[in-house]
């Protein structure tokens, strides 16, 4: 009797194996991201995969609007990841302490400064420039009759984003891409909330200040 | 401020929409088999920190005895080692030389006593409190260390002896037997002083000054150590001529 009971238990088990697989994978969407690092961290390679299709695209963004050339990002961007793979075991000692995603934007925010600083550039981060841009009207960038057309204003978005200074392109891109608080950009780039909240003003206002000028010369 | 954040937002989103980015797809394999593999590689992983672990522990203490039982050998055993050897060939020389290294200060004494004149005798007794005093120090040096040597002996032999010990001093001795042994030339200098040219000088000056019972003392002393010594002869006329000038 016993052993029948333990004989269709595991015939069970092989027939159920499939639909047990698409049990897991439903548990792993449902977990959170630090919940996902520790199960990496305990040797579930799935788990790992389930993280970087969540996170991979919004970082290669923030690495790209910063860092511009492809081949470099793709190096940069390999070693973010190089970095959470071989740091897995101290995430997982500290898990209590940072949400994965602020870990994980806080490496990449370092590895963005360091090739600054490798390629010499490092001042940019250093020399903000703070302008008091003027009160302008409200810009209203989906109203395509003011505008000459929605791809010519992305393509002004997005050589106005390249054109800020690198720490207010920074903490405007954190808080675009990577969704994080002031607070957390301010952990994360080793700044106070202020500064954090000083810089996403006067990426906006910058960014604002240029579209309405576009748009009015249009 | 929030409706222009919300407006540069959706620009923003809208830039995203229009050019989307994303990881190449080659990199993303790639980044994924260095996430499977590291996790397949985990128990060796694990050996390597534990390993290390065990060497960031016992390192530094391993290490840090290490080199206290460096020191004491080079520092302390090592002067000790070479000391014995140094007096080791002390002893050796000295023996090779046919010099005793036996009662020094007795022979001083037997053969300085009464019939010395004032000054030679306090240079004796000098020379003898130095002598003293150096084997004391050499004794609290090393407790091993062999007497000086007789002052009875020849002092071409003594010379020829510390000579010898001088010359392998200079390459292996340590500093306080080489003081010793530096101490030990100076004080047969000192003794060699007392030739017989200037113990008869010594003689002929207690003459001139007419102190002929100390005179007569140092003589005898000078005729018992040099009986064919010239200034016997001399010293017999000078005796005469005395005799015949206070007759």
């Amino acid at each position: 009797m016993k052993t029948s009971y333990l004989y269709s238990n595991s015939s069970a088990k092989a027939y159920d194996k499939p639909m047990q697989q698409a049990a897991n994978d439903n548990v792993i969407d449902r977990k959170t991201d630090e919940a996902l690092m520790c199960a990496y961290a305990e040797g579930h390679a799935a788990a790992f995969d389930q993280l970087y299709k969540r996170h991979k695209d919004a970082l290669y963004r923030y690495m790209f609007r910063q860092l511009g050339n492809e081949a470099l990002v793709a190096e940069q961007f390999q070693e973010v990841w190089g970095k959470v793979i071989a740091k897995r075991d101290s995430y997982q000692a500290h898990k209590n302490q940072a949400k994965f995603k602020t870990w994980l934007y806080k490496i990449a925010h370092h590895q963005v400064v360091d090739c600054y600083r490798a390629q010499g550039r490092y001042r940019e981060w250093q020399k903000v420039q703070v302008v008091d841009e003027p009160a302008l009207e409200t810009f209203q960038y989906d109203e395509p009759d003011k505008h000459h057309s929605r791809t010519q204003m992305v393509a002004r978005v997005k050589s106005l984003i390249a054109a800020l200074p690198p720490p207010q392109r920074d903490a405007f891109l954190l808080k675009e891409e990577a969704g994080l608080s002031l607070q957390e950009i301010a952990d994360n780039t080793g700044v106070d909330r202020e500064t954090v909240k000083s810089r996403l003003r006067y990426a906006v206002n910058k960014l604002r200040t240029d579209l309405n000028k576009e748009s009015l010369e249009a | 401020m929030k409706d222009e954040e919300l407006q540069t937002s959706k620009a923003y989103q809208a830039l995203n929409q229009e050019e989307p980015i994303s990881s190449p797809p080659e990199l993303d394999a790639a980044i994924l088999a260095q996430a499977h593999k590291a996790v397949q590689a985990k128990p060796q992983a694990l050996d390597k920190t534990a390993r290390s672990h065990l060497t960031l522990r016992w390192g530094a203490p391993i290490a840090s005895a290490a080199l206290v039982v460096l020191s004491v050998t080079v520092f302390i055993l090592m002067p000790e080692l070479e000391q014995q050897q140094a007096l080791e060939s002390y002893k050796q020389d000295f023996e090779a030389a046919g010099v005793s290294p036996e009662l020094l200060l007795d022979d001083i004494a037997m053969q300085s006593e009464p019939v010395m004149s004032a000054p030679v005798l306090a240079k004796q007794e000098r020379v003898k409190a130095s002598a003293e005093k150096r084997i004391k120090k050499a004794k609290v040096i090393q407790p091993a260390a062999p007497r000086l040597g007789s002052f009875s002996i020849q002092q071409d032999s003594l010379q020829s002896a510390s000579g010898a010990a001088s010359a392998d001093f200079d390459a292996m001795a340590s500093k306080p037997i080489r003081e010793m042994e530096e101490k030990l030339v100076e004080s047969i200098e000192e003794v060699a002083l007392l030739s017989p040219e200037q113990w008869s000088k010594d003689i002929l000056d207690l003459i001139e000054k007419g102190d002929w019972l100390n005179a007569d003392n140092q003589y005898l002393a000078f005729a018992k150590h040099y009986p064919e010594h010239d200034f016997n002869k001399e010293y017999a006329k000078l005796k005469q001529r005395h005799a015949a000038g206070s007759e």
